[in-house]
């Protein structure tokens, strides 16, 4: 069947490193997320596993097949583009029908593919108009839908939903996921979406700078990543650092900051022996930061007091922005919070939920 | 106030460009008496066929406008086939390239015809192509092909990548590609350049006058009966040679939409 296989696939473009070294397998039928800001190199990949740009070095498989120097219509590959890519001069069953009919497949088989693909995408009624008389939701639809009826071993999308409005890409997410469990087809799907990363993914693969930081389950990358750009580019909003120094006290680890010192759990802390005395970042989720009177167990937690610098309400929760000493952190309390700017705020961090990452080669210690 | 600025500006345009054809038509039709006075007026006042009865009953006029249709309609063709996919080539290039290319196009156009004119009808001798409608045809593509080129260049740009990206997978190569999905949506770029080849050989006269000998085209008509001093004949044949152009302006001009792309990608 159809896995695809990356070894060590560079890509150079003059001077620029957009991809560097990438060694990535998608097993077959696996729903793979390749997620990064823009301008990591993750539409560049996906250009040269399609077969529109080519690779600079290192190897692409598709199956057993390498496929190097294999033009894309050969490949058994469809892909979906960010804007589209309609052909505005055909109609919805002529630009699905288009690469069947160059692939020379029978008219009436032609016709059953495409309005399988129609029905399913509820494109049935729209087969005989135009892409300009279709709506963004549509369009996107007939992007999908042209992709479906050729049955690829892959499917290539290249951010498909970001050109849409909140709901209907959300709508549009559970689409694609019913269809990949219906096609039971291999995906590797680009976006810069974490939230579209963390919810289609079976896995998911960080990007950044051309470079591959961490391969794995979204949860697995969100709960342990490997290093510090993961741990910042994945969760919104984002992961809090601090650099501060490790010390021991007898048989408790310690770390001090410009704003606060806290007693680290001794599982965690074993972790940290090699770096007693050196320096440390040390990193929080927003969600592990809470208000102290959240709870009543957590009064004789130690409390951190905090000034307040602007708040977002969200709604179901409210995020505050404050900093303790010289250090900015970002809480994530539950539904609307009071504090307001310039008031204190006393936060309780989550002991068990601390990350600790090395400040030069910037990998998680724990 | 603006508005009527405009409207009166418009006016003066439209007048400003009518009058002389309206002045070609008028002598087309008047008695000689009416104009060749000494302050002939711009009304019209008698009205007589006789210059374009003498014209028609001539049969002299069939032949040039016949030459002069098939040399246009060839150049149109020749230009088009050469610069199709050269357009296609340079509106892909980087920008640097193709516009340093371009403009090296247009060198031939900076070089006075009138030169350049003479070492074609001399090497159209050797090749057999002087008063030939071929030859006046590659005269005039020579002539043509930069402006051609540099339309559909523009168009050709306009066509998002990411369509051809779709068509590569698709399964199109790269000629396929530029027949199926480039041409199609640059047809509003394509009738103006074909515009452009058309009118540029249809009244073109220096080429014209080096490269025929026993058959003239319609400019060259003209010229023959200024010389003569015939100019009720001259202005007949000069409004025959303007309708045409009217008429190819106007069937074309409905092709010339902005809304081709509508629908392709997001804008």
């Amino acid at each position: 069947m159809a896995r695809v296989l990356l070894e060590n696939v560079t890509k150079k473009f003059g001077d620029v490193t957009a991809a560097k070294n990438i060694s990535l397998e998608i097993a077959d039928q696996e729903f793979m997320v390749l997620v990064g800001p823009s301008g990591c190199g993750k539409t560049t990949t996906l250009r040269m596993v399609a077969g529109l740009e080519e690779i600079t070095e290192g190897k692409i498989y598709i199956g057993e097949r390498l496929i190097n120097d294999v033009p894309p219509k050969d490949r058994n590959i469809a892909m979906v583009f960010q804007n589209y890519a309609l052909y505005p001069h055909m109609r919805v069953y002529d630009n699905m029908a288009f690469g069947l009919k160059l692939r020379k497949t029978p008219k009436k088989e032609v016709k059953e593919r495409v309005r399988d693909a129609a029905e399913i995408l509820g494109l049935s009624d729209l087969l005989e108009r135009y892409p300009k008389q279709l709506s963004g939701g549509q369009r996107q639809r007939v992007a999908v839908g042209r992709a479906i009826v050729r049955r690829p071993e892959v499917f290539l999308m290249d951010e498909p939903l970001s050109n849409l409005d909140a709901k209907l890409r959300v709508q549009m997410r559970a689409e694609l996921q019913r269809l990949h469990k219906q096609l039971k087809a291999t995906v590797i799907y680009v976006t810069h979406d974490q939230v579209e990363a963390m919810t289609l993914g079976q896995r998911v693969a960080v990007i950044l700078k051309g470079e591959l930081q961490q391969v794995d389950k979204p949860l697995v990358v969100y709960e342990k990543p490997d290093n510090r750009f993961v741990a910042g580019f994945i969760g919104s909003p984002p992961m809090n650092f601090a650099k501060g120094t490790v010390n021991k006290n007898g048989e408790t680890y310690t770390f001090a900051c410009e704003g606060f010192k806290l007693d680290v759990p001794k599982d965690i802390g074993l972790y940290l022996e090699q770096y007693v005395g050196k320096e440390v970042t040390f990193g929080i989720r927003p969600e592990d930061i809470w208000d102290v009177r959240s709870s009543d167990w957590m009064r004789d937690k130690l409390t951190l007091e905090s000034v307040v610098d602007f708040r977002e309400i969200i709604g179901a929760e409210t995020y505050v922005y404050s900093h303790v000493g010289r250090v900015s952190l970002v809480s994530r309390v539950a539904g609307l919070c009071d504090a307001t700017t310039g008031s204190n705020f006393n936060l309780v961090i989550n002991l068990r939920k601390l990350h600790f990452f090395d400040p030069t080669t910037q990998k998680a210690i724990v | 106030m603006k508005k009527i600025i405009f409207v009166l500006l418009m006016i003066f345009a439209v007048i400003f460009v009518l009058t002389p054809i309206y002045l070609m038509v008028k002598i087309s039709l008047s008695p000689p008496a009416e104009i060749l006075t000494a302050h002939p007026s711009l009304g019209m006042h008698a009205i007589t066929l006789k210059h374009w009865k003498a014209v028609i009953a001539s049969g002299e006029l069939l032949p040039p406008l016949s030459k002069s249709v098939i040399v246009a309609l060839m150049s149109v063709i020749l230009s088009l086939l050469l610069a199709i996919p050269g357009a296609y080539v340079l509106s892909r290039l980087p920008y640097r390239i193709s516009s340093a290319l371009l403009l090296f196009i247009f060198l031939v156009r900076m070089i006075p015809q009138i030169e350049i004119a003479l070492p074609i009808s001399v090497s159209f001798i050797r090749l057999g192509l002087l008063d030939t409608d071929l030859g006046l045809a590659l005269a005039h593509t020579l002539n043509v092909l930069p402006i051609v080129t540099w339309v559909l260049v523009s168009s050709f740009k306009a066509v998002p990548a990411d369509l051809e990206d779709q068509a590569a997978i698709d399964g199109c190569g790269k000629i396929r590609t530029l027949v199926k999905i480039v041409l199609p949506l640059s047809l509003p770029g394509i009738v103006v350049a074909a515009i452009f080849g058309f009118l540029g050989s249809w009244d073109e006269f220096i080429y014209a006058i080096y490269l025929c000998l026993a058959n003239k085209t319609l400019p060259l008509e003209v010229y023959y009966y200024i010389n003569r001093a015939s100019f009720f004949i001259a202005s007949a044949y000069a409004t025959i040679i303007t309708i045409p152009v009217i008429i190819v302006t106007y069937v074309m001009q409905k092709y010339l939409k902005s809304e081709y792309l509508a629908g392709a990608v997001k804008g």
